[in-house]
């Protein structure tokens, strides 16, 4: 059992571990100014982000990563269900769904800061924007095709609307539901670094941004390696709430695989 | 068209209706029902005309394609008919009604996957707000009547098919319904179980005085089952006989698939589905 474990953690950290390890190799005697050592950019990882910068860049980035990715998450759910279950309110709104979806969320930033200004709104409003689409899509695809089967168990035992809808439609909808929020979540990580990029005053994208405006090149790197180090985590993190949400839904597909 | 008569007085009176069993339960309409879409018309039920005392164990068989589930599915209100109307308990259906359950040829399709067997079984209950205490009680021997005691916690995708379509059913009888109606419940499972699962409607049945609405496609399970058998003919359906089927009330699958009688019925059955298919076309019966 503990060799097994042992096997799958060695298989999951070898290759990172050999590429950390070319990068290290090639760039130890660097000298050229955009390509610093590796060894340099660790060193300036933890002055760079835990002196101060945590507090004042990176928790206000995530926050409005929070926020935004949770309404969307929200909005997306509800507007889907109400779209999935009415067909003509689905076949009113196809055609501007089918456009607004093919907006990309970034140009938007231009026009929500006419309104919203360059503060927390604008970016909350970018991300959210931008998130909630393959929430919205597929929860509208997971409702239309719940189970028959499952619907009319539903109407012969009279649950009642709510009960239904709690019970039936969005448990049977939640695998798609969450791929679409899985699919969301990185969404979100980029236009949060984007909707910094424009206008701002704090944030993970403006100081990465900032030190790449004054050749802080290092700093920069460190930024970069601090984005895809939260991206791994928030898809760990993720993989935990779907295990729980989705947990009858693997099981399922664990007992056909074995059968 | 004629209507027969139907007693206004059974509305609201349940108990009274449950236990007079010269009223019946159930009363099919000339029912019909034609499948329109804007390039053809498929005309499915042609004309459909029976009763279901209250009590009664009726089957109906008919050759696949008979719309046998086509007709369940107006009985149980999930349907709309096209013509003549379903009575239940003295109402007319047009949505389905309290006092029904019915049990799905599909179970893994039927039952909640994401709830655990007892979950399944209690959520109708909760949702027709039934006490607490009682529902707690309706769960625990609908279960052990279908021998599932064991299984409360665990999820239907984890039991047998024969096990899944035993929650459905414990799902059904926990509901106390007047009339349980079965669709080809056990065309999925394996002959074994089948015989189990057979002699398991037999047993609460009688055990229940439930009303039970059979639909199969398996004349001997229509015979070894019912009391009544409803042939059905070919699309579009009519129905081509009622029989009687005159076997004794304790019935096994040994003696009374052995009985001459149960073999009699067979033959008869048989035939008059082998007419229905080779497609001598059914006559529209003279109303009654």
């Amino acid at each position: 059992m503990i060799r097994v474990v042992a096997r799958r953690v060695l298989v999951a950290v070898a290759l990172p571990i050999i590429l950390v390890g070319i990068w290290w190799s090639v760039t130890q005697s660097s000298t050229d100014v955009f390509w610093p050592p590796l060894s340099k950019i660790l060193s300036s990882f933890a002055p760079t982000w835990f002196e101060g910068r945590l507090t004042s860049d990176v928790v206000p980035s995530l926050v409005r990563l929070a926020v935004g990715y949770g309404i969307a998450v929200i909005g997306g759910i509800a507007a889907g269900t109400a779209i999935g279950s009415f067909r003509m309110l689905r076949e009113i709104l196809e055609p501007i769904l089918e456009f607004l979806r093919a907006v990309p969320p970034p140009v938007l930033i231009p026009v929500i800061m006419l309104f919203a200004g360059i503060g927390n709104t604008m970016k909350i409003a970018v991300i959210a924007f931008g998130c909630a689409w393959p929430v919205l899509l597929n929860t509208v695809e997971g409702v239309r095709s719940v189970d028959e089967v499952l619907r009319d168990t539903g109407r012969i035992y009279r649950l009642r609307r709510r009960t239904g809808l709690a019970k039936i439609v969005l448990p049977a909808a939640a695998p798609q539901i969450v791929a679409g929020a899985r699919q969301a979540l990185s969404i979100g990580i980029i236009l949060m670094v984007i909707s910094e990029m424009f206008a701002a005053t704090n944030g993970l994208g403006f100081t990465t941004i900032q030190f790449q405006r004054t050749f802080a090149v290092p700093q920069m790197w460190t930024g970069i390696l601090l984005l895809g180090i939260i991206g791994v985590v928030l898809a760990f993190l993720f993989k935990l709430v779907e295990r729980r949400v989705l947990a009858w839904y693997l099981g399922i597909r664990q007992t056909q695989r074995k059968g | 068209m004629t209507t027969t008569p139907v007693s206004i007085d059974a509305a609201g009176d349940r108990d009274r209706t449950k236990f007079n069993r010269d009223r019946p339960v159930l009363a099919v309409e000339h029912v019909q029902k034609t499948y329109r879409s804007r390039e053809r018309s498929v005309e499915a039920i042609r004309d459909l005309h029976f009763t279901v005392q209250a009590g009664e164990l009726v089957c109906i068989v008919g050759p696949s394609g008979a719309g046998k589930t086509t007709l369940l599915r107006c009985i149980a209100g999930l349907l709309p008919v096209s013509g003549g109307t379903v009575v239940f308990e003295g109402e007319k259906v047009s949505a389905p009604p309290a006092g029904m359950a019915v049990v799905f040829q599909e179970y893994a399709r039927s039952l909640f996957p994401w709830m655990t067997v007892r979950q399944n079984v209690i959520l109708p209950l909760k949702e027709k707000k039934v006490p607490r205490a009682e529902r707690a009680r309706l769960t625990d021997e609908a279960l052990a009547a279908v021998g599932l005691a064991d299984s409360h916690d665990a999820y239907p995708w984890q039991l047998s098919g024969g096990m899944q379509q035993r929650v459905a059913i414990a799902r059904a009888v926990a509901y106390e319904p007047d009339i349980l109606i079965m669709d080809e419940p056990f065309a999925a499972v394996d002959a074994q179980t089948r015989a189990e699962l057979e002699d398991l409607v037999r047993e609460l049945w009688r055990r229940l005085g439930v009303t039970v609405l059979f639909v199969t496609h398996d004349i001997d399970e229509a015979v070894y089952l019912g009391q009544r058998v409803l042939i059905l003919s070919n699309r579009p359906t009519v129905i081509l006989e009622d029989v009687a089927i005159d076997l004794p009330d304790d019935r096994n699958q040994l003696e009374t698939r052995s009985d001459p009688v149960f073999a009699a019925h067979r033959a008869h059955i048989y035939g008059r589905i082998q007419e229905a298919k080779r497609g001598t076309a059914p006559s529209r019966p003279s109303s009654d």
